[in-house]
């Protein structure tokens, strides 16, 4: 074989393979990128719902329930709770995601929504998203509940509760969503004791453990709005503007007499089943 | 054709081990690499990612020793030990015939090619399937599938009737025994979740490989033949006109000759100072 010829072999072996390096090298990231972000939008269509932009998956054809929400769950909310909270309708650009339970939607749920259990949401502030983990059969009521869930978060979170304390935070969203009477239904001995209630960290609240958290806070929000209503929106205010406060500060009994307190919400709680 | 006992009268002598042949030197480092992952897994796992091949390290670090080290690291699976042996066993029966017919050069670049363009068709797995499939991981690779393989279809398109035995028993023809090869173990690499993108990249090198070769020996030979043609037509012609000159030096003298009769005359004392067997003269 000739010299020339080798050489020529070696390059029509060595091109296409240097090339292709190179090329991935300088492209390969970004263009997997845009092929995980054309599946993704091929599989969670977006359809644009002002100011959120609704990405729900291509087999779940109906997104009527869900517009309605979209469009009169907010407003209902800074109707009813905009003076106490200090609640705004929502900036454009929010993005909701119903995730479905398949592998698809893994990367549409980042890092906020991989540990979201079924029928259940949370707001992401960094990519400004609410998502909505759903069952592989679709509760509409429950995705919907989930839903407003996730709205009352992103109001809360645009008025400042990230400064709230954890069981203030997700009491709000109860108040919110109105879940006052599903939640009375579904407590029993497990909700926790007011003082772990009101000292709790934000990761008690999270998971299948976190539920009687979650729903003790909820109901205490409740309770306190309905028996003690001047001293909550003072108290709701002062953490809105401080951060944390002590509730003691703004109802004393709290810390005069405790127990007192504990039992009359019990009471409260065993009157609202 | 030939008989299952005569499948080649050299293939004794081409692969009896003390014979030093480069698949035998292979061999040995595609087994001193299976022991050597071993150690390397228990002990020093950041050596081992040094070797197998990962599109992050090999492309975003420019690591590109991993496009061949990667070939002599072995999984430390129970499933993967008899794709091993078989991948040995070919390696040391059609790779060493093939050598002898290729010769070293052609056939370690061959070796090599199909060991890099498998990595290069694992790289693009790497980048594709998490964005299509974002569950699934790809993980590093580390298999001597794809340098087999590539040899393997190598063998079967040269020798396509060649009767061998399949799993040391099963008597096939060559071709047959590669494409049951390559199906087994594109199939394996499902449930091992190993090589896929190796074994099929080498396949396409080698496929590519044997028809761009045959296209470019075709190309440069008649470029050659072209030259020979054009040249012997020259040299005709210049043996034709420096007769004219020869006769009109006779008649007219030297004197006579212009500046162009007497360069036509010089190429004409190259022509015939060249050594002799040449072609055309």
């Amino acid at each position: 074989m000739s010299e020339s010829r080798a050489s020529f072999k070696t390059v029509v072996l060595l091109a296409p393979l240097l090339g292709a390096v190179l090329a991935l090298h300088a492209w390969g990231d970004g263009a997997a990128d845009r092929i995980g972000r054309q599946v993704d939008l091929w599989q969670y269509p977006e359809i644009s719902r002002p100011p959120f932009l609704l990405r729900l998956p291509r087999r779940v054809g109906d997104e009527t329930l869900v517009s309605e929400v979209l469009t009169k769950f907010p407003d209902e909310c800074v109707r009813s709770f905009g003076a106490l909270l200090d609640l705004h309708p929502p900036a454009p650009g929010v993005q909701v995601i119903l995730l479905g339970s398949d592998g698809a939607s893994w990367r549409l749920a980042g890092e906020a929504g991989r540990p979201l259990e079924k029928n259940d949401s949370v707001y992401d502030p960094e990519r400004r998203a609410i998502l909505v983990r759903m069952e592989p059969a679709i509760e509409q009521s429950r995705v919907l509940d989930a839903l407003r869930r996730g709205i009352a978060r992103l109001l809360l979170y645009d008025a400042g509760s990230s400064r709230l304390m954890p069981w203030l935070r997700e009491g709000l969203v109860g108040l919110l969503e109105n879940s006052k009477a599903a939640d009375a239904k579904a407590s029993g001995e497990d909700l926790p004791a007011l003082d772990l209630l009101l000292t709790a960290r934000e990761a008690s609240f999270r998971g299948l453990d976190g539920a009687p958290y979650a729903r003790g806070s909820r109901l205490l929000a409740a309770w306190l709005l309905e028996t003690h209503p001047t001293e909550f929106a003072a108290y709701c205010r002062a953490s809105r503007l401080e951060g944390e406060v002590r509730l003691s500060r703004y109802i004393e009994t709290f810390a005069t007499n405790p127990v007192g307190e504990q039992a009359a919400w019990r009471d409260w709680l065993q009157r609202q089943k | 054709m030939p008989a299952w006992e005569d499948l080649s009268p050299t293939t004794e002598s081409r692969t009896r081990i003390h014979r030093f042949s480069w698949t035998n030197l292979l061999i040995i480092l595609n087994l001193a690499g299976f022991v050597v992952t071993g150690f390397l897994q228990k002990n020093n796992s950041e050596a081992l990612a040094w070797l197998e091949f990962d599109k992050g390290a090999a492309i975003g670090q420019f690591r590109l020793w991993q496009f061949v080290t990667y070939s002599f690291i072995q999984m430390m699976e129970a499933g993967f030990i008899p794709w091993l042996i078989l991948g040995i066993y070919t390696l040391y029966t059609i790779g060493n015939e093939l050598e002898a017919d290729l010769g070293s050069t052609r056939y370690l670049t061959l070796y090599f090619a199909s060991a890099a363009y498998g990595a290069l068709a694992h790289a693009v797995l790497q980048y594709l399937v998490p964005a299509v499939l974002p569950w699934v991981t790809m993980p590093a690779a580390a298999t001597l599938s794809a340098p087999v393989l590539g040899i393997a279809a190598t063998a079967a398109r040269r020798w396509p009737r060649r009767p061998v035995l399949l799993l040391f028993f099963l008597p096939l023809r060559l071709r047959t025994a590669a494409v049951v090869l390559g199906a087994g173990w594109i199939g394996c690499t499902f449930w091992m979740r190993q090589g896929l993108g190796p074994s099929i990249g080498a396949l396409a090198a080698a496929g590519v490989i044997a028809v761009l070769e045959a296209r470019i020996d075709r190309a440069f030979d008649r470029l050659r033949v072209r030259r020979e043609r054009d040249r012997f037509v020259e040299e005709i012609d210049l043996r034709r006109r420096t007769d004219a000159l020869l006769d009109k030096i006779t008649r007219e003298g030297m004197g006579s000759l212009t500046r162009a009769e007497r360069k036509t005359l010089h190429q004409a004392s190259e022509l015939y100072a060249r050594p002799k067997g040449k072609p055309h003269e």
